[in-house]
């Protein structure tokens, strides 16, 4: 066993020695940095102790991008994850020209985020865009998409909807389909509908999936950035203003790296605190297995 | 066994590694030693491709080397900045935004280019485009070179106020007046389109009505007024004019402008020159021939058009400044500037070329757009400049939509730039 | 099986009728937008934005195709976010298999903190590390390489893959491997062949999004390479954002022209997601 100890670290030596040269570093300047107030571009650095996270914490616009965060993750990742796995259960139960279906569903996602915001900003528009166009045609007002405080947010929310639905898609198809045929042939057997095998067997083993899912979609949609900065540019007024549009603001166009640092690990222990109970299932299985044995 | 099967795998990890470190480097500038390619960073547009092809007619000439990159605004900023902080020395040439003047100069990210420049520039060149290269404005040393010589201008449609008989507007009232007037009778079209969108494009397109107002952003003491009496009625005309905007307008910026415009869905608006040129072609534009240019309206004071050159900058890091100044001198001289400004690629910063006969037979607003630079007025030379755009314009839009009223909204942005220069 | 009646048929039928509906709904859902761009990338500006939309081009142009080869160069472009995207692919996801395998199968010191902070990296919003990475590119002397990019890549979709992997490895039972030890076979045979193969939907699904991710990144792509030459797709493309206008034709065309790249790659990496499929059944 201790042979195979020494063998399991040289399988994870090439990840760490990747981790230890790209990411000890920067990981070490954001925390370090988020104590400075920092003016990169005239180079003046001062020691600022905890005043940038006073100040983040006391500052109304934050507080609004924390709201909006919070909003469009958990419709985003509801969203996404309802659509990804029921489109994973439509095809998981077998088509004929399955592969080129499957292969349609995944087309949002390989699209470039550019070009996507892009064709939906013009989709959107007002008086040019399809959407309205169609609503007018049916007797529906049309709907100021991007330019209303009410509207701005969802269409955010439903770009990215569209977009990464076919992730979730994907990861719960690949897991549907390590699923054994045998277990519903005998729930068959034994009289189970449709609906009872998929409460009683698949839900319960795409668990570890789901979990890693919304973990990954959660991450990401902390993340989210492109898609408010092509289609809004944070507003209007405050709408559509996120966590992270409030440091690349302060990061990049005021260039105070230090604040935006600070900004950036008050973001990473929020994701954390949202995202522990999908961590701990996903660690957990491991050590399931690891006890079982 | 299994060592040696192992070891062979991680060999070839590494080999891949190794070779993706090394072997991919090819597409890399491979200069031979003694050849100097210089780099230049532009904006990407017309303005980029009118450099890159003169860049190819340089090399023509002196047989030297240049590479244009061209990208997005953002990210002009951005790349330069890091690339002068990490003293990475990439770019020996940077176009530059003027409002960013201050800051870039201040932080000590550009070559001072007195010593080149002994008895400053000729006299040809436009005085307003001449101050903004230089820190502390008109009176420091010059710093960069004025490449392109923007302004705003007031648009209007000559054929829609010819059918209703209104003369061209010469105060913001006027303008009004005339929006009302055509927003009520003309069927699907607007009497004006403001640029809402937070941030910089709604501070660009306000302030020109601010300054017809008296308003100034930062006073003598280099306070803040933005909250002033003429901030709050520029405001109020602001409002008005979205009114009579079409819907959507609280997320426009340049593009939507444009379409709007080129659409005929609109008959009057701010915009740039480099624009005439979308306006008068038939590819793009429905209302070929029926725009005409103005200065921007006054109201308490005289016009007000707002400066928005281009100009070029040698990074303090650049290993090939001679180079970088020579072919700087050139981009400027006379012919260049024609050449480029013939090509599209933007408005010049000589006086002499606004009469030159081949360029107003191309651009017919030339007379407009030198008098709109001769009484143009900068954005206030502060480094902080950019945050505090960033910030003002966060509250202009959050008036726009009805967020906050606009007393509280200006009282807030006055505070928070008061902040911001402390 | 009770013997078909009418009713029952006519419930097949409805059934059939219901998921072919479904089907429609789902396939309209994902490609309208799609169709849109390729629909906008053979019109002129005009009729991009003409009143009432056109659903196909009236005048069809292909001067936005033209362009994009002609003015952007885009086959070397496509070619270079081949070259990073590929090459960042294969490293990550064999790297990022031996790390997930062993951190799956494993107990050793330092686990947890290794995979926090595997995910730590990850939940950091990327302009946060672009000072720091691009000092560390910059002292290693790979700025304008593709080597920046694809270091930068295997950085960012390492924590990704080991993540998706470690839940796939988690899914086979252990008691496969031990009976191939038994039987005398090396750890790293028995995870080479064995294991690995068991995990190929996870290994497809991994490569899948890992290349998608590298080859739509655009931040790190902007700041690091200088040479057009060497520029990406995403790159390329934000040129088409001009001072006063968005050029949506190319854009558009540049859209679709993208794609098809992926789109490839994609398909060819079915074939394992379906292969997966049937290993999967020795599994049970």
């Amino acid at each position: 066993m201790r042979k195979a100890e020494r063998l399991t670290y040289l399988f994870a030596l090439p990840a760490v020695v990747v981790f230890a040269l790209l990411t000890v570093y920067p990981l070490i300047y954001a925390i370090v940095t988020g104590f400075y107030k920092i003016d990169f571009i005239r180079a003046r650095t001062m020691f600022y102790g905890f005043q940038n996270y006073a100040e983040i914490l006391t500052d109304d616009t934050f507080w609004v991008a924390v709201k909006n965060t919070l909003l469009f993750v958990v419709l985003a990742v509801v969203f996404e994850t309802l659509l990804g796995t029921v489109f994973a259960l439509f095809f998981n139960s077998g088509f004929r020209f399955m592969k080129l279906y499957r292969t349609i569903v995944l087309m949002p996602m390989l699209l470039p985020p550019i070009t996507v915001a892009l064709t939906w900003k013009m989709m959107y528009d007002y008086n040019f865009g399809i959407f309205n166009f169609l609503f007018k045609t049916i007797g529906l007002s049309p709907v100021e998409w991007l330019s209303s405080t009410d509207w701005a947010l969802l269409s955010v929310v439903l770009t990215d909807i569209w977009q990464w639905t076919p992730f979730v898609f994907l990861v719960i198809l690949a897991s549907l389909q390590s699923i054994p045929l045998e277990i519903y042939e005998s729930a068959q057997v034994e009289g189970a509908s449709y609906v009872q095998s998929l409460r009683y067997i698949t839900l319960p083993l795409l668990r570890p999936a789901l979990a890693l899912v919304l973990l990954l979609r959660t991450i990401d949609t902390f993340r989210v950035f492109d898609k408010m900065y092509v289609l809004t540019g944070g507003g209007p007024g405050n709408a559509t203003e996120t966590i992270t549009y409030y440091i690349y603001r302060y990061g990049f166009r005021y260039f105070q790296t230090g604040y935006a640092a600070a900004a950036s690990i008050v973001m990473v222990i929020m994701v954390l605190v949202f995202s522990i109970p999908y961590i701990k299932q996903v660690i957990g299985t491991a050590d399931f297995q690891r006890n079982a044995n | 066994m299994f060592r040696k099967k192992f070891g062979l795998s991680l060999l070839a990890v590494v080999v891949l590694m190794a070779f993706a470190l090394t072997g991919y480097n090819a597409g890399a500038a491979t200069a031979k030693p003694g050849e100097v390619t210089l780099t230049l960073a532009a904006r990407a547009g017309a303005m980029g491709d009118a450099l890159t092809e003169s860049a190819r007619r340089y090399e023509e000439i002196t047989g030297k080397k240049i590479q244009v990159i061209c990208m997005p605004y953002a990210e002009l900023k951005e790349t330069a900045v890091l690339d002068v902080r990490n003293n990475a020395g990439a770019y020996d040439l940077v176009m530059l935004d003027d409002p960013w003047m201050p800051e870039f100069s201040q932080g000590k990210l550009l070559t001072n280019l007195d010593e080149y420049f002994k008895d400053g520039l000729d006299d040809d060149f436009i005085e307003n485009c001449v101050a903004l290269c230089r820190d502390p404005y008109g009176k420091g040393p010059l710093f960069a070179l004025p490449a392109i010589g923007n302004v705003t201008m007031f648009y209007y449609r000559h054929d829609l106020l010819k059918k209703y008989n209104l003369s061209p507007p010469k105060t913001w009232d006027d303008v009004i007046k005339i929006a009302e007037i055509v927003t009520k009778d003309e069927p699907d079209a607007y009497g004006y389109v403001v640029r809402g969108q937070r941030g910089n494009p709604i501070v660009a397109d306000y302030l020109p009505v601010f300054w017809a107002y008296g308003g100034e952003v930062l006073d003598e003491n280099m306070k803040p007024t933005v909250n002033s009496e003429a901030g709050i009625k520029a405001m109020e005309t602001y409002l008005k004019l979205k009114e009579l905007s079409p819907k959507g307008c609280e997320t426009f910026d340049s593009d939507q402008i444009a379409t709007a415009l080129t659409q005929g869905q609109i008959a009057m608006t701010i915009a740039w020159p480099s624009w005439v040129s979308q306006v008068d072609n038939p590819e793009s534009s429905k209302v070929v021939g029926k725009i005409e240019f103005l200065a921007v309206p006054g109201q308490a004071k005289d016009s007000a058009a707002m400066i928005g050159n281009w100009l070029m900058g040698i990074p303090v890091t650049s290993r090939n400044k001679e180079e970088a100044v020579e072919f700087a001198k050139w981009i400027i001289s006379k012919e260049t500037q024609k050449e480029m400004a013939l090509m599209g690629g933007g408005a010049p910063t000589r006086k002499s070329l606004y009469s030159d006969p081949d360029l107003t037979a191309k651009y017919r607003h030339y007379p407009a757009q030198l008098s709109a630079l001769l009484h143009s007025v900068a954005r206030p030379r502060t480094p902080y400049w950019s945050q505090i755009e960033d910030v003002w314009g966060l509250y202009l839009s959050q008036i726009l939509v009805g967020q906050i009223d606009i007393r509280e909204g200006l009282d807030r942005a006055n505070k928070e730039i008061e902040k911001i220069l402390k | 099986m009770r013997k078909p009646d009418k009713s029952l048929h006519v419930r097949a039928g409805l059934k059939a009728s219901f998921r072919y509906l479904a089907l429609i709904l789902i396939i309209v859902w994902s490609l309208f937008p799609v169709y849109w761009m390729l629909n906008n990338s053979f019109k002129n500006r005009v009729e991009q934005f003409s009143a009432a939309p056109t659903f196909f081009p009236h005048q069809i142009t292909f001067e936005n195709y033209r362009s994009l080869f002609n003015n952007l160069g885009f086959s070397n472009v496509i070619a270079n976010s081949f070259t990073v995207s590929l090459t960042s692919t294969l490293i990550a996801v064999v790297i990022g298999s031996l790390a997930a395998y062993s951190l799956s199968r494993f107990r050793f010191r330092g686990k947890r903190i290794l995979m926090i902070w595997i995910l730590l990296t990850r939940i950091f919003p990327p302009v946060t590390f672009v000072i720091p990475i691009y000092s560390i590119m910059r002292n290693a002397g790979l700025m304008n390489t593709r080597t920046a990019l694809i270091l930068a890549y295997i950085a960012f979709n390492l924590p990704f893959a080991i993540w998706m992997l470690v839940n796939f490895f988690n899914e086979i039972p252990m008691e496969i491997e031990e009976s191939s030890m038994v039987d005398g076979a090396t750890l790293y045979q028995t995870f080479s062949r064995i294991v690995l193969p068991l995990v190929l939907p996870g290994l497809a699904a991994t490569a899948i999004f890992t290349f998608i991710m590298s080859w739509n990144e655009f931040m790190y792509a902007m700041i690091f390479i200088q040479s057009p030459k060497l520029a990406t797709v995403p790159v390329a493309l934000s040129g088409l954002i001009t001072e006063y206008l968005v050029l949506w034709g190319p854009m558009s065309a540049g859209g679709i022209m993208s794609v098809i790249p992926i789109l490839v790659f994609v398909v060819l990496m079915q074939d394992y997601l379906i292969k997966g499929l049937t290993l999967g059944a020795v599994k049970g």
